[in-house]
């Protein structure tokens, strides 16, 4: 026990003995993971939003194709679907997507209709009359009005249309309500110019989460033009989507690693001289091999560890409290609007364990291996260069 | 001290030994041929020659700081040349002080430290080291000193911070490789009447020097002279026995 604090001592005495050269590689390496962290912890952060959104999600969606488009289904498919067994309630919603060019974003407008029993997360009131509306965080930050003020939007006949705010979500969770104008149903018909006895899809209420699939197939059977989405298929994409954003930020990333990796393989090969030296002093004292490694394997744990931890808290600041300023417009891109929301925390533990295995397992083995090659070599030959 | 020795008995011997360094290589160098000597307890032995003769690599061989490619090595009848790194660790350890030309301390490091270094792996208790310490500073007249960093310490200063750090463990062979190279005539004489002191305390002294304020020292009892590696003089052989 005395003897392991000995090493330690020493070798907190050793790395301040260099303590440029550890410095700069420390913050070189923190960055390395902060980086790599923040795209890790926001990935993670936008995936678990989804799912706690879409968890709210029906359990099928049903949509209409033609020609491979997406068309307007009609209102009376929801009839044939209800009368599937296991079939709750299936509800038509209608909605479309508005591109403001005045601050170049996407909206998602949205008919009241089906809406009613998801949208529980409301400062204010949902809209009661053709002429009020209930917006998201995002377009508030966007648009700039609160509740009470007017919302001007234009529709493809550039005729204005104008709304009054009765509320603004400000849910928890905001990534999918945070570009939304909710409008009564008659009012969105009117501004789409969506005929009645059309809607954008239908919403399936499955009693049984088992015969989601097998509704679905017969949805796709008895209505050959429709396209049913299960609510499983969507987590799915989501999931895939992020998956694959994140994939591509962290190949571009890896070449950060790389060249960290290949700045430590370098430092560590390269053992200095005076380095060298010391080795040859301490196994001409009497230090055995297995002490002079277990000094320097203390060494490059103290520096890896506390880079490891110190760029894990920089991402964790860069994420969770900042905001993921520098990651977010890449990685996020649900809409061309990018409010500020709070992302829920937490932490992928799979995810940090590998982060931590591709980045301090290569580093002690960058800084151990020289060591033990000078320190297995007789104190003469190390001495001697 | 160490081990209680028998006059009478080598405490080492060294038989047929030759070092090469580089072997089988272009830069391959011959640097010591069949070696055989003895030296015995509480003798003071000087290897003469000039640079490039193999008095460090013999010192080196001798200290068990390196291993010979010919030859065999005994330490009190204990043959050394073919253990292990670990037992070779622990004799060093045991049994020698080194005293290296350049002094060899860990730089940036207070001249306490640089005395408790040899002892970690003893894991002996700190007050037991820092107190030992103390009193070999105490000997060498270091004891105001013992916080200092090593860098800024004269050339004086630092070899006896060597030759204290030297006999931390109390090994009863002291090995010096050109302990004066770095020294003026003075401080030689004062290194001289320590290495005299260490002596009489029982001590052996091997010292690599081609300095005559050393080798024609009365202190010096035995002179091995060595040439291009090999033996070509030594003038008290035997002289244990």
């Amino acid at each position: 026990m005395i003897f392991n604090f000995k090493l330690l001592e020493y070798s907190l005495s050793s790395l301040w003995r260099r303590k440029e050269k550890n410095i700069a590689l420390m913050i070189v390496y923190a960055l390395v993971i902060a980086t790599l962290g923040s795209v890790l912890l926001l990935t993670h952060a936008l995936k678990t939003e989804a799912l706690m959104t879409l968890s709210a999600a029906p359990e099928i969606v049903v949509q209409r194709t033609q020609g491979g488009r997406h068309e307007l289904i009609p209102v009376h498919y929801a009839e044939t679907i209800a009368g599937f067994p296991g079939v709750g309630k299936v509800t038509p919603r209608v909605w479309g997507y508005y591109y403001d060019s005045l601050v170049k974003a996407n909206l998602t407008l949205i008919g009241l209709g089906g809406y009613h029993e998801q949208l529980e997360l409301l400062e204010g009131r949902l809209p009661q009359a053709a002429d009020e509306c209930v917006i998201g965080a995002g377009v508030a930050d966007a648009f700039g009005p609160q509740i009470g003020n007017l919302l001007v939007l234009e529709d493809s006949s550039k005729r204005r249309s104008e709304f009054y705010v009765t509320g603004i979500f400000r849910s928890r969770s905001n990534l999918l309500t945070n570009d939304l104008v909710v409008l009564q149903e008659d009012a969105l018909r009117d501004f789409f110019a969506m005929p009645d006895g059309l809607a954008t899809d239908l919403t399936v209420q499955v009693y049984n989460s088992r015969e989601i699939s097998t509704i679905a197939k017969k949805i796709a059977y008895f209505l050959p033009d429709s396209r049913p989405i299960t609510r499983e298929e969507l987590l799915h994409t989501y999931d895939s989507l992020f998956n694959w954003r994140s994939g591509m930020m962290l190949a571009v990333f890896v070449s950060a690693l790389m060249a960290f990796l290949i700045l430590a393989w370098d430092r560590a090969t390269g053992i200095s001289a005076e380095e060298k030296r010391e080795i040859g002093i301490l196994k001409a004292l009497g230090w055995e091999t297995s002490h002079i490694l277990g000094a320097k394997l203390r060494e490059a744990l103290l520096i890896s560890l506390s880079a490891f931890i110190a760029g894990l808290l920089l991402a964790w600041f860069h994420v969770f409290v900042l905001g993921a300023p520098l990651l977010m417009p890449l990685l996020k891109g649900w809409s061309v609007l990018f409010p500020t929301f709070d992302l829920t925390r937490g932490v992928n533990l799979y995810q940090l364990a590998v982060l931590g295995c591709v980045t301090i397992l290569p580093y002690l083995a960058c800084t151990v291996i020289p060591a033990w090659k000078a320190a297995g070599s007789d104190p003469d030959d190390v001495m001697r260069g | 001290m160490g081990a209680d020795m028998d006059n009478h008995e080598p405490l080492i011997r060294i038989e047929e030994v030759s070092k090469i360094y580089h072997q089988g290589k272009p830069d391959e160098v011959r640097a010591l041929q069949d070696i055989s000597l003895e030296f015995f307890p509480g003798e003071v032995v000087v290897l003469t020659g000039p640079s490039g003769s193999g008095k460090s690599t013999l010192l080196a061989l001798i200290g068990c700081m390196a291993r010979p490619t010919q030859g065999t090595i005994y330490l009190q009848e204990r043959r050394v040349s073919r253990l292990p790194e670990s037992f070779l660790a622990r004799i060093r350890r045991e049994t020698y002080g080194f005293v290296f030309q350049q002094y060899h301390l860990l730089r940036d490091v207070s001249v306490l430290d640089n005395l408790m270094f040899p002892l970690y792996p003893a894991a002996l208790p700190y007050k037991t080291m820092r107190e030992r310490a103390l009193l070999l500073l105490n000997k060498f007249d270091l004891s105001d000193r013992h916080k200092t960093n090593v860098r800024q310490l004269s050339g004086g200063e630092q070899q006896r911070v060597a030759l204290a750090r030297a006999l931390m463990a109390d090994p009863p062979i002291i090995i010096a490789d050109e302990p004066t190279a770095h020294l003026d005539a003075e401080l030689s004489l004062e290194l001289l009447k320590i290495l005299t002191e260490l002596n009489a305390e029982g001590r052996t002294i091997i010292i690599a020097s081609h300095d005559p304020v050393v080798y024609q020292s009365p202190l010096i009892n035995r002179r091995i002279g060595l040439r291009h590696g090999k033996l070509v003089d030594d003038n008290n052989a035997g002289a244990g026995q």
